[in-house]
């Protein structure tokens, strides 16, 4: 069995040769282009410390949020350093005691690296955010809220005005006068997608109609007349005004609908516009107006409030290595680093009041005002018009909520595809709801 | 006469025209791959277009293309001989030497295809956790290997009962061991089928994804994970991410082209009595 | 036991005579698979008892007997996505198979060519499973800038959005295209493998082109047929790759397979206990199902 013993001692070769010797740092990251920025820029940092070697895994959103909650579910120490949004820190990941608490590693900083580094230059409600009960957790690579995207000259063509705080109505009223798909231009370009990460749209809309989720005593209130109003005319505007295919449509579908001139109007996150305003990837760069984000009677909750931030693995054994590198992805100096190698209307949006400072910034980046306005003003705390159990403007900060909203998010794509009515859909959704939080204890009848 | 040469050329016309109809989505994403994001997006398709190579060049350098593709290399590879090596032993046994058993022994080989990947990563992962093999390549090789020796089994076994058993029996006959008869006779004269074998087995290795995603980081991870890499969730990139499919693919389509003639061959004599 | 023997007896004529003790040698294959593939089925079976859910590591893992098993058999999705992976596996096996068999007897005719069509009609086979459906998806089905809807704009058809409006064959395309080279490949080498000279001496014999494919192709390829879908079945029945690219399951449920709807239970609301009874349902299913087609099938294999 010659054949068997050379296998085996191949195997026995591989084996050994995926032990490594240096500090190897591994980071777990959604490929977005803020992301794949900060990992083209990772040698700058490597150069400066070699004594740390930079292992990235990149991969698309809900394959990475899987593999790492196993992975730190389990303790599998696969990553040192991972993608974690607000969704994930305020909602199980630091109660579960996954993520290391960053405190005590900015009081071992030295004087003049903490005066570099600059902590109090980081928004506060992004800070917020990636904090719980005052201890940050996670560090902000880019933030973003939501607002009002608008093709000014197909606008101004119709004679119309967009005002700096639309309604809801009003937005109808735009996107059906601008319908024209017989040229291949769609009044608003909306989400339908049956991923529950991206009803962040329809969330925000359906608490400035003055629905909410739950109410006080967590009972859900998805099949209320409020709900339902909310839903019937998210569902109306796009079936009406919209794109076709829009089940299949989120955030990604969206920004290149908008950015070759395909759509008038766009309601989604503030960081489409740093892609809708570069020349290398968007046809419509001089054309872009920008407002606040609809409202319809409620301002709660009708932006929402997101961090893309990375924090360290609770039991990661490099975790001042990888606070080295976190905190120079962070940095203001990175920043400029992005503003020299890609222009300077790729700076990373919504981390730092710094780079609503820069003159330059300002300058290439019509909607930095609107952004950090939006994104300022952003509340997690008080998402709905009434007084609600929950915090969370584009998800409910509870574990449990993937387990009701996967359900919702599919319901809601079948109803954008017309395979299920409105009512069907909202019924099963209130009971997979009501379900749930029985049985997660939180409702006590 | 004419009329036969006629209706031959009218077959073969047919026969390459669907073959180029039904080969066409896999040449334009060869062809987006050159264009610019915004030609990869225009209607009417642009079919003539300064082709470009920056998606190729971005895909091969910042994606980092080498590091993937020599763990899927060595991934292949390593599982194929293994795969070879456990199976091909119980293969020639099973077919030539057949105990009452045999036919189980078969039969649970297969069915450990059935038990679909989501069903057993939970207990694999925890187990790789504790051996230390999670984004190791030796740990998915191991895996791989499990993947493939029921397909050994299945295929090599046919192959082996369909040497002409006057062969062995001549063998056995002159008092030929048991190692002689595997070395000497039944692999030589197996040799289109272990290709055809070794064939399916390194299509499904190239391709495999699920156990590749879950088991691997970054150190281990082969070109199924490079290729997802490039599904973005913020900016639709069509061009880019068909240039990193296209280099993804290219390499099993070449070695299938090349391969192709020989598999039939291995296909029809394993199958011919 | 001997059922299964019954099911899959297939010995040569030659070696049952000599019963020479060699069986050591299937051992460390058997040993390799029961160590890789069998022990962590056993934990499968295990967690499928328990209630564990990743989220919540300070409840820890909690027996709670067959209720997993209950809650998924009251689950409409679960149900939903046995039916689909029935309908999913038959009807593309059957496509796969008139298609196959269209293409083999065409190429089989071929006089010159053969070779490039060959080539050319073997690369979506040679793909990789999440590669396909992005071609079809984006670059063909897609309601805006699909080719597919461009050229029937042509014609001044309205545009299509078939990923939405009929997922489930957008689907069965996607795989249907995937899988026929393998049918063919597998139906042209029965093709080659029946003797011109029976072919000349039917039509010899008077008999016409549709009597020759009728009583002597058709019944030469029974097996051929037989061991392809056979093959086919056991490869699609866990189809995982379509189904996550094209439509991830949806709209609604209406496009989950078992196999998806177990990684869904997983990755969405990481119940590992559910997921692991999912996966036993699955497994269960799947090998009686296979194995009722074995027991059908392996007569017309074993006929030549």
């Amino acid at each position: 069995m010659k054949l068997v013993g050379v296998t085996l001692s191949l195997a026995m070769v591989l084996a050994s040769t995926t032990a490594m010797a240096k500090t190897t740092v591994t980071l777990a990251f959604v490929n977005n282009p803020d992301m794949v920025v900060l990992k083209e820029l990772a040698p700058e940092f490597t150069a400066k410390n070699p004594d740390i070697d930079l292992q990235f895994q990149v991969l698309p959103e809900n394959v990475l949020l899987n593999s790492i909650t196993q992975d730190v579910a389990v303790g599998g120490g696969r990553y040192d350093i991972v993608n974690t949004g607000t969704y994930e820190v305020q909602g199980s990941w630091v109660k579960n005691q996954w993520l290391a608490p960053l405190d005590p590693l900015f009081a071992a900083m030295s004087d003049d690296e903490r005066k570099a580094y600059d902590l109090d230059d980081i928004i506060k409600t992004e800070r917020d955010a990636l904090s719980v009960d005052g201890k940050l957790y996670a560090l902000p690579v880019y933030g973003e809220s939501s607002f009002t995207m608008y093709r000014k000259d197909l606008f101004q063509k119709a004679g119309l005005t967009m005002p700096d705080n639309p309604t809801w109505e009003q937005i109808r009223e735009f996107a059906c006068k601008l319908n024209d798909p017989a040229h291949g231009i769609y009044g608003i370009s909306m989400k339908g997608v049956s991923d529950y990460s991206q009803l962040a749209p329809f969330i925000t809309l359906m608490h400035s109609f003055g629905a909410k989720w739950f109410d006080m005593g967590w009972h859900p209130q998805i099949t209320s007349p409020e709900f339902k109003k909310a839903f019937t005319f998210y569902i109306n505007l796009l079936k009406d005004c919209g794109e076709p295919g829009a089940s299949s449509v989120g955030f990604n579908e969206g920004l290149t609908l908008m950015s070759q001139g395909k759509a008038a109007i766009w309601v989604d996150a503030t960081v489409g516009a740093s892609i809708l305003q570069d020349p290398k990837s968007s046809k419509v760069v001089d054309q872009i107006g920008y407002a606040l984000a609809p409202t319809q009677g409620s301002s709660n909750g009708s932006a929402w409030l997101w961090a893309s931030g990375i924090g360290i693995v609770a039991s990661s054994k490099h975790q001042k290595e990888a606070f080295k590198f976190m905190t120079w992805a962070t940095s203001k100096e990175y920043i400029k680093l992005v503003a020299a190698k890609y222009g300077v209307v790729r700076m990373p949006p919504g981390t730092r009041y710094s780079t609503y400072k820069d003159p330059d910034y300002l300058k290439v980046a019509p909607f930095a005002e609107e952004t950090l306005k939006a994104i300022e003003s952003a509340d997690l705390t008080h998402p709905a018009k009434d007084q609600v159990p929950y915090t969370g403007t584009a998800h409910v900060d509870i574990p449990e909520y993937a387990a009701w909203a996967a359900d919702f998010a599919q319901n809601f794509s079948a109803v954008v595809a017309g395979t299920m009515s409105i009512d069907d859909a909202l019924q099963h959704s209130q009971e997979t709801a009501e379900k749930v939080m029985k049985e997660a204890g939180y409702i006590k009848d | 006469m004419e009329r036969k040469t006629a209706s031959t050329l009218a077959i073969n016309a047919a026969g390459i025209a669907v073959a180029l109809v039904l080969f066409f989505p896999v040449l334009w994403i060869f062809l987006t791959g050159f264009k610019s994001e915004a030609d990869a997006l225009a209607i009417p398709p642009t079919f003539f277009f300064a082709p470009s190579f920056e998606k190729y060049a971005y895909a091969f350098q910042e994606g980092e293309f080498l590091s993937f593709f020599s763990n899927t290399i060595i991934l292949v590879g390593a599982s194929v001989l293994l795969s070879f090596a456990f199976g091909l032993p119980a293969a020639f046994s099973l077919a030539f030497f057949p105990g009452k058993r045999a036919n189980d022994i078969l039969f649970f080989a297969l069915s450990t295809k059935f038990m679909p990947g989501v069903a057993v990563v939970v207990p694999i992962y925890i187990l790789y956790t504790k051996l230390h093999l999670v984004d190791t390549l030796f740990g998915l090789v191991l895996m791989h290997v499990a993947l493939g020796i029921p397909i050994v089994l299945w295929l090599m076994r046919r192959f082996f009962t369909e040497l002409p058993a006057e062969i062995i029996e001549a063998a056995l006959v002159d008092g030929a061991s048991r190692a002689h008869i595997f070395w000497k006779i039944a692999l030589p004269l197996s040799i289109p089928g272990l290709a055809t074998t070794a064939f399916l087995l390194i299509i499904m290795a190239w391709n495999e994804f699920f156990f590749a995603v879950n088991l691997a980081g970054r150190s281990a991870a082969p070109l199924t994970v490079y290729m997802a890499s490039f599904f973005t969730s913020e900016g639709q990139t069509w061009a880019q991410m068909s240039a990193a499919a296209t280099l993804s693919v290219l390499p099993i389509l070449l070695l299938g082209w090349i391969a192709s003639r020989g598999l039939v061959r291995g296909l029809t004599s394993g199958s011919v009595q | 036991m001997t059922t299964l023997s019954e099911t899959i007896a297939d010995y040569p004529a030659g070696a049952q005579r000599r019963p020479v003790s060699g069986r050591w040698m299937t051992w460390p294959a058997v040993a390799y698979l029961l160590l890789m593939t069998q022990a962590p089925f056993v934990v499968t079976v295990y967690l499928s008892l328990h209630s564990w859910n990743l989220l919540y590591p300070m409840k820890g893992v909690r027996f709670v007997g067959l209720a997993n098993y209950g809650s998924l058999v009251a689950d409409n999705a679960f149900r939903m996505a046995a039916v689909n992976t029935a309908v999913f596996t038959l009807i593309t096996v059957v496509a796969t198979a008139l298609l196959g068999l269209g293409l083999a007897l065409l190429l089989d005719r071929m006089t010159a060519g053969r070779g490039f069509a060959y080539t050319l009609l073997l690369a979506p086979f040679l793909l990789m499973e999440t590669v396909v459906p992005i071609i079809w998806k984006n670059m063909i089905f897609h309601p805006i800038y699909g080719l597919l809807n461009w050229f029937i704009g042509l014609f001044g058809l309205a545009p299509l959005d078939l990923v939405g409006q009929h997922p489930t064959f957008a689907i069965l395309t996607i795989v249907s295209w995937e899988w026929t080279p393998f049918m063919m490949l597998v139906l042209l080498a029965g093709l080659q493998s029946l003797p011109q000279s029976l072919r000349e001496a039917a039509a010899l014999d008077g008999a016409g082109p549709l009597a020759v494919f009728r009583y002597l192709i058709l019944p030469h390829l029974k097996p051929f047929f037989a061991v392809g879908m056979l093959l086919e079945t056991i490869l699609l029945l866990p189809m995982f790759g379509p189904i996550y690219v094209t439509t991830y399951g949806g709209p609604g449920y209406s496009t989950e397979n078992l196999t998806f709807d177990v990684f869904r239970l997983l990755t969405q609301q990481y119940e590992v206990g559910k997921a692991a009874a999912g996966g036993v349902v699955t497994a269960a299913i799947t090998i009686v199902l296979t194995m009722a087609l074995l027991r059908y099938l392996r007569p017309v294999i074993e006929r030549r």
